[in-house]
């Protein structure tokens, strides 16, 4: 935390603020003029996940101003390459690459995994596709244009805020709005553009201040002149676009469907080799037959290591990258490939369920109280599987309750085991399949276990605390309802009376 | 037909067995739980679930199972 102690010494972003910035996601669109300021002080701030997604590589005339990049970086794709200097600026946050441009087909998938996203994008067909998908994802775009000397700033789709398509409702005739390119533009101003840009993110993620939500924010480098116009929502033009959009991807869907495979669809194919294409270095592993690991940029010189007579199944962590692969796998000949519909963690998920299935009911019960050592061990346990990122934890501990004049000392646990464990079973498999669980352990004592001491123990694993609250939840009432457990409540003076659950 | 009755809980409380092998003529489940309140008068007006081999079933379902649990009120947790 040493290297956020500026940002932890200010009171509006404290230890507090700087969690919520390495938690948050974000999406730039456009690695050049505004992604470049954008990405570097997002990345400083310690954004904690960042994606680039950009198809375009450095050139030389880029150089002027686009300052993450040098002239080791020309003709390399400029994610790839902003990726390589932000990790050296900042190594303890993930950034995820997208060497392609973003279209219908890959937008809405791309959004839903980021909290926001940034367009920084200098044709207007991107523009409006961040603006399309943005609308069906309900995710905010912190929005920048240039021009010349003049640059211009705004936060759309912002809770519920005016969008880009409120301000301009209709994308002009192509050929009608010139680029940098052919225009030219001032080095400086996208620094300068770029930067508001990254502290309108900061401030959503913060909650602090105001942003330019409904604002359009305009500044002249050369005559430093500045002024904000408002915009008015279009609610009808919004409307319009949920509606044509929605029909225009369901039609996409259509005509992909031969590309895409679902995992099932996938894991019924015989002798199908899976090629993952994600870098070497990205998690999860996945552990399957006939698996063979090319990153997407060396797919075009290694069409000789794969069996064109196979069908081909290809990986990747959302189905994008895998996407890209499997065309050029068909350009070139291997027509029997497929890009997996989901990503390599799902896939590990459906093989872990499918295992799972296969495997024997493990016994739940345990004799006497569980002991606060058992439980200490199975947290332990669980510190080498990394993709967790939330535990949550049920203990049921005996009550010392009152009953008429009387105190329970103990209770004494009996089962109808073989069906309980069934059922624990049962109860297992249907958490697993409504939530997204890494792991989850159920244990309940039988026989005697003292006042104060712990009978039940649920423990479940996701890699996000939202899951894990509600599985958590859904799992102890299912047991209680479900489980033909059986407790004799102990009283002190050696009678008893047998519990029921309230 | 030789059917293995278990209870559980305040019923095997009752009944003082956890289980036991009885003849059983009956087609439906509800005859079969009547001929055991029969034999067993203070299982008359409890609570329970019946489990056919680990599966719950109720009165109008056939006696096709070979074991069959009486099962009082879960009070796992």
């Amino acid at each position: 935390m040493k290297r956020y102690s500026r940002h932890i010494a200010l009171n509006e972003i404290g230890i507090k603020g700087q969690n919520k910035i390495s938690n948050a996601k974000v999406l730039v669109v456009g690695a050049g003029g505004l992604g470049c300021p954008t990405l570097q002080y997002l990345a400083a701030a310690g954004v904690g996940t960042l994606g680039i997604i950009d198809f375009d590589v450095v050139e030389e005339s880029n150089l002027q101003r686009q300052v993450l990049y040098g002239k080791s970086s020309l003709g390399i794709n400029k994610a790839i390459a902003a990726k390589k200097r932000l990790e050296d600026l900042n190594d303890s946050i993930s950034i995820h690459t997208y060497p392609h441009k973003l279209d219908l087909s890959n937008a809405l998938e791309l959004f839903e995994a980021y909290d926001i996203i940034v367009d920084g994008t200098d044709n207007f067909e991107s523009r409006y596709l961040i603006c399309d998908a943005s609308i069906i994802s309900n995710k905010p775009v912190v929005f920048a244009s240039i021009y010349k000397f003049e640059g211009q700033v705004s936060v759309f789709n912002y809770q519920s805020g005016p969008t880009y398509r409120c301000l301009f409702p209709d994308p002009p005739l192509k050929g009608d709005a010139p680029n940098c390119s052919e225009t030219g533009v001032i080095g400086v101003l996208p620094g300068i553009i770029g930067s508001l840009q990254a502290n309108e993110v900061l401030k959503i993620i913060l909650e602090i201040g105001s942003v330019f939500s409904g604002q359009l924010y305009c500044y002249n480098s050369k005559t430093n002149e500045s002024q904000v116009l408002f915009i008015k929502k279009n609610q009808k033009k919004i409307d319009q676009i949920k509606k044509m959009l929605l029909k225009e991807i369901d039609h996409q869907k259509c005509q992909q469907d031969s590309v895409v495979l679902s995992i099932d669809d996938a894991l019924k194919k015989d002798n199908a080799i899976f090629i993952d294409v994600r870098d070497l270095h990205e998690r999860p592993t996945i552990n399957i037959k006939n698996y063979q690991q090319i990153p997407l940029i060396e797919i075009p010189k290694s069409l000789d290591k794969i069996n064109p007579k196979k069908d081909i199944i290809v990986i990747c962590q959302s189905g994008i990258r895998s996407k890209n692969a499997v065309q050029i796998l068909r350009d070139n000949g291997l027509k029997k490939s497929y890009s997996l519909s989901d990503g390599a963690a799902a896939l590990l998920k459906q093989l872990k369920n499918k295992t799972m299935k296969t495997s024997k009911i493990k016994n739940v019960f345990k004799e006497g109280a569980i002991s606060s050592d058992f439980i200490g061990e199975s947290i332990a346990k669980h510190q080498s599987k990394t993709d967790i990122g939330a535990h949550n934890i049920f203990l049921g501990q005996v009550r010392a309750d009152e009953i008429k004049g009387k105190t329970i000392r103990a209770i004494e646990y009996t089962a109808y085991n073989d069906m309980a464990n069934q059922k624990f079973h049962e109860i297992r498999e249907a958490t697993f399949s409504k939530f997204k669980l890494s792991c989850m352990h159920i244990y309940h004592s039988l026989g005697e276990v003292k006042v104060g001491e712990i009978c039940l123990f649920v423990f479940v694993s996701s890699p996000r605390r939202k899951e894990v609250f509600k599985a958590l939840e859904y799992v102890v009432e299912e047991i209680k309802a479900d489980v033909p457990v059986f407790g004799k409540e102990l009283f002190e003076d050696d009678s008893h009376q047998w519990k029921v659950n309230s | 037909m030789k059917l293995t009755i278990k209870y559980f809980g305040l019923l095997a409380e009752i009944t003082g067995l956890e289980e036991e092998r009885l003849n059983i003529e009956n087609k439906k489940i509800g005859g079969l739980i009547d001929a055991i309140i029969n034999k067993h008068p203070g299982l008359k007006g409890r609570e329970f679930q019946i489990a056919q081999n680990k599966k719950m079933v109720n009165k109008e379902d056939l006696v096709n199972g070979e074991e069959i649990a009486l099962l009082p009120p879960f009070s796992g947790g």
